[in-house]
């Protein structure tokens, strides 16, 4: 027997599945998940229903679903993986690129003091400019790119104390 | 003996594809430029050549696109829009070489990318245009004359358009800080940081008239697009006619597009804008002397090829459209794809596209550069493809943009889909009463949270993962039994 627990936006689902029977949140149904192609293109069949599905794998507990005009993620996990996933939360001291991009400017310097809500550098991206704020008040510790670097997203740019 | 034509596309993405298509019906030889991120787009292998001009900045290099048209002995340049295509230098450059560019004048061009220029040049051929100051702001803007502003007020680029390079002051507190970033902008996006003030117009709608003109003062009409769907002055929806507008109103406003085009002897495709108050007033802003990413509205409506009409101008025939012979039929609409978050504040989204499904049928074109497994990358602007629907009238082409924009589906990155398609069923852009402020003042239909949907989704989620993890099993097992598969590929 496998269990699973999807979590798609706020809402979360128990599928468990054996070799006779599928059960939803405690429910029986009867389903079947073709692949239609190599690409990913799935058919859930539900009795006289045929639901068109692209199926991604994005990493290892994370799923790419578009399904009838929608594109959304989907959270699948093994109740193995559910005990050793660990919530990260990104720490307040920290300026992340919130998007890929150039760095086009940066306003301060090692060891400045800055103010909540100052505008530490810009990023430009696709022709867009966007100013990265201090969310809270601090000492610059480091500076992780000059301006001109590519960055991606999720890098840390700045680093306070 | 008169050269062949060989059309070279200084451009990139799906405007450069679409002047290829219409290069390929008419026969023309063509050459693309591209750079080095760009060596696997689409536009690369459509054309007949293709030159790589260098790193991703090298669009707006024109020594090198001059140097790529020379070597291939290109004898015309079509800049399609953005990069140099508002370029009077490049447009020089093209003709010093004995090129054509297809496009303006470079006096006209020069004129028109003069914000401050062109309303003087809107306001002598009778136009109306908004108070504003006619001088570029000096470099320290004095403050007590800030006092002394309307407010709000709106900080344009001189040298700005197409949206970019205007900025929105609410107070006089506000103004010094937003001329700064304006002039960085503008600096940043046109090398030009000189900044003008010009009043606002609260609940505009934004309208613009196609024009073409020969170049000798022979100026059509080609009908209006209305534009006023727009987030951060950047333009989503755009669709021919605007609706409600009375026919008086547009009489005028189509003399008042040929007046100007007649009085600047203005020679291929341009777009006049207007900005409409709620009185249906209309004021002049600005010349885009260019190809629009809007074109194709125009064209479903008119039955046209805008390229081919500027291709055959450029090729020295004269123009043959009549006022008489342009009919509208039918409504069209355009909806911008984007490679925006809209969860995530519009941020840019890169990434690969792993999967893509374009929409068909009756009544719909996409406009597009993609295909499955293209990096999209943050080097370029964010647009992706446009998605038109025409219908016999607007309620059709609007059901059937829905329906067009539930199946294009597209893997692998965020786009602004589900957004737009929030947009055309509200309640207002349906009635078509919506101006350049509604997206920021809109509660947009959240769409409905489909539980039943959600299931299904769960079902095949984790029937997937156990597919997965079993044929992550089975491989090992296979191996442990090689006399099964000799058996079975016997069998073949």
């Amino acid at each position: 027997m496998s269990l699973y627990y999807i979590t798609i936006g706020k809402n979360e689902y128990t599928v468990n599945l054996d070799s006779n029977s599928i059960l939803i949140d405690g429910k029986p149904v009867s389903a079947d998940l073709q692949t239609v192609n190599k690409l990913g293109l799935h058919v859930l069949k539900r009795g006289k229903k045929a639901i068109e599905l692209y199926l991604n794998s994005m990493d290892a507990e994370n799923l790419e679903v578009l399904v009838e005009g929608q594109r959304l993620l989907a959270r699948v996990e093994t109740p193995q993986r559910r005990i050793y996933r660990q919530e990260t939360k990104q720490s307040n001291s920290e300026i992340v690129a919130p998007m890929p991009g150039i760095l086009a400017n940066v306003f301060v310097k090692v060891g400045f003091d800055v103010e909540e809500g100052q505008t530490l550098a810009v990023l430009e991206s696709m022709k867009m400019q966007m100013q990265l704020r201090s969310a809270v008040a601090g000492k610059v510790k480091s500076i992780f790119f000059t301006p001109g670097d590519q960055i991606e997203k999720g890098e840390e740019i700045i680093c306070l104390e | 003996m008169k050269k062949q034509t060989k059309i070279l596309i200084a451009n990139r993405g799906e405007i450069a594809l679409r002047i290829l298509r219409t290069c390929r019906e008419m026969g023309i030889p063509t050459v693309a430029i591209f750079t080095n991120t760009d060596e696997l787009a689409l536009h690369v292998r459509y054309a007949d050549e293709a030159v790589c001009i260098g790193d991703r900045s090298a669009y707006l290099n024109s020594e090198k696109i001059i140097a790529a048209a020379k070597k291939t002995h290109a004898t015309m340049v079509h800049p399609g829009y953005g990069f140099l295509s508002e370029n009077a230098a490049f447009c020089r450059v093209v003709e010093a070489n004995g090129m054509i560019f297809i496009g303006p004048r470079p006096e006209t061009i020069d004129l028109l990318g003069d914000k401050l220029a062109s309303r003087e040049a809107a306001q002598r051929a009778g136009l109306p245009v908004l108070p504003g100051s006619d001088r570029p702001l000096p470099k320290e803007f004095p403050v007590e004359l800030a006092i002394q502003v309307d407010y709000p007020i709106l900080v344009k680029a001189a040298a700005g358009g197409g949206g970019r390079g205007i900025r929105l002051a609410r107070s006089s507190d506000e103004l010094p800080e937003v001329i700064q970033l304006a002039r960085q902008e503008a600096l940043a996006a046109f090398g030009d940081d000189s900044v003008f003030l010009e009043s606002m117009v609260q609940q505009a709608r934004h309208i613009e008239v196609q024009i073409i003109g020969d170049g000798n003062g022979k100026v059509v009409c080609l009908g209006e697009r209305e534009c006023s769907i727009q987030r951060r002055h950047q333009k989503l929806i755009e669709e021919s006619p605007a609706p409600n507008l009375p026919a008086v109103t547009k009489t005028r406003l189509y003399q008042a597009a040929q007046q100007l085009g007649s009085s600047l002897r203005y020679r291929g495709l341009g777009t006049v804008e207007f900005l409409f108050d709620k009185q249906n007033q209309f004021h002049f802003i600005e010349v885009n002397p260019r190809i629009q990413v809007e074109h194709p509205v125009t064209e479903m409506v008119t039955g046209l090829d805008l390229v081919k009409e500027q291709l055959m101008l450029a090729m020295g025939n004269s123009l043959t459209i009549e006022p008489k012979d342009v009919e509208f039929h039918g409504a069209a609409i355009e909806a911008r794809i984007l490679a925006e978050d809209p969860s995530c504040d519009f941020l840019p989204s890169t990434g690969q596209i792993n999967y893509l499904r374009e929409p068909g049928g009756i009544g719909i074109r996409l406009d597009s550069a993609l295909y499955q497994g293209i990096e999209v990358t943050a080097d370029y602007d964010s647009l992706l493809a446009k998605v038109i629907a025409w219908g016999e009238n607007r309620s059709t082409a609007i059901q059937r943009l829905h329906r067009a924009l539930d199946e294009l589906q597209i893997g692998g990155i965020s786009t602004d889909l589900e957004f737009l398609k929030q947009i055309i069923t509200s309640p207002k852009f349906i009635e078509g009463d919506v101006d350049t402020t509604y997206l920021e003042e809109v509660n947009l239909p959240q769409p409905n949270q489909n539980l039943e949907l959600e299931k299904e989704i769960a079902l095949a989620a984790a029937l997937f993962a156990q597919q997965q993890r079993e044929s992550r099993i089975e491989p090992q097992m296979q191996n442990s039994s090689t006399w099964q598969q000799t058996a079975w590929s016997e069998q073949m």
